[in-house]
């Protein structure tokens, strides 16, 4: 785990050394190409694999729960932060 | 939302590449994405730390614009949590993992598959491309039954960019600097906590 947090980290410190570097601007573009890459394999991996390609469907709907989930518990808790943090600013 | 199409393009051609076996699968072996993996995350910290202004403005953030991002961490972690309970197949980490997409499919995806297994990373993709989805269409509703700042939380890492719009439009102009720092804050916390739910 502490491998990736090391690797972004070196990044991080590689893109502040390397500020007088104008070319370092493009580097979004190439990591939107190596993600482009990445899902294109992805996506070949779940084509060739019946088990996945067949339960979609239920591969489906459990994306739905989770993310619906997510979305509530987020919403109730920033209306929390708002009634307790926010709101009282704004009269 | 140009970018998710272009990005939903390349994974409909990948699935399609699978299923007919066009590129055997001796080409392009699973032991390159760690390396692969592994390149990206130093790019994302490239973009990162070369970016001036994004550090300058981090540093503008004061304690009550931090709780927005956090408020989103915490509930979608509760909401991933306890539906887990109902999802027979994933324990709670692995829902929790999704979850912690925020609605950065693409990356998420990646790290998930490399950690727990194409299945999961699918349902990743899936889930966090509909957080983003959401995002635009809910952010009325959300506006109007939970306040300014639901939005912002419903949108996850796609509050500085694709929601960002729509957010000034429904929450107000005052919000778009809260929505900004909210969206690097939660961009940069989705290898984190990705990876930490993956391991766990």
């Amino acid at each position: 785990m502490f491998t990736v947090f090391f690797v972004m980290l070196l990044g991080v410190g590689i893109g502040i050394g390397l500020r007088s570097f104008p070319i370092l601007k493009h580097t979004g573009i190439l990591v939107r190409l190596v993600i482009f890459a990445l899902l294109f394999l992805l996506g070949r991996e779940v084509g060739q694999n019946p088990k996945i390609v067949d339960n979609l469907d239920t591969l489906g709907l459990q994306a739905i729960l989770i993310t619906l989930a997510g979305v509530a518990g987020s919403v109730l808790c920033s209306w929390f932060v708002y009634r307790l943090f926010f709101s009282k600013h704004e009269r | 939302m140009k970018g998710s199409l272009i990005i939903l393009a390349f994974f409909v051609v990948g699935v399609f590449v699978g299923f007919k076996g066009i590129i055997p699968a001796e080409l392009l072996k699973e032991e390159w994405n760690t390396y692969v993996l592994y390149a990206l995350m130093l790019l994302v910290g490239v973009t990162i730390g070369y970016d001036r202004e994004l550090l300058i403005s981090l540093r503008k953030v004061n304690l009550s614009i931090v709780l927005v991002p956090l408020a989103t961490i915490v509930g979608t972690l509760i909401g991933t949590f306890i539906i887990s309970f109902f999802i027979r197949d994933w324990n709670a980490a692995e829902s929790m993992a999704v979850g912690s997409g925020f609605g950065y499919y693409s990356l998420s995806s990646i790290f998930i598959t490399q950690y727990k297994g194409v299945t999961l990373g699918t349902i990743a993709l899936m889930s966090n491309l509909m957080r983003e989805l959401m995002a635009l269409l809910m952010a009325p509703l959300a506006r109007k039954w939970f306040g300014p700042l639901a939005p912002i939380s419903v949108a996850g890492a796609t509050s500085m960019d694709t929601a960002l719009p729509i957010i000034t439009q429904y929450s107000g102009k005052q919000y778009v600097l809260v929505a900004i720092i909210h969206g690097i804050l939660i961009d940069l916390s989705v290898p984190f906590l990705v990876t930490f739910f993956c391991y766990l």
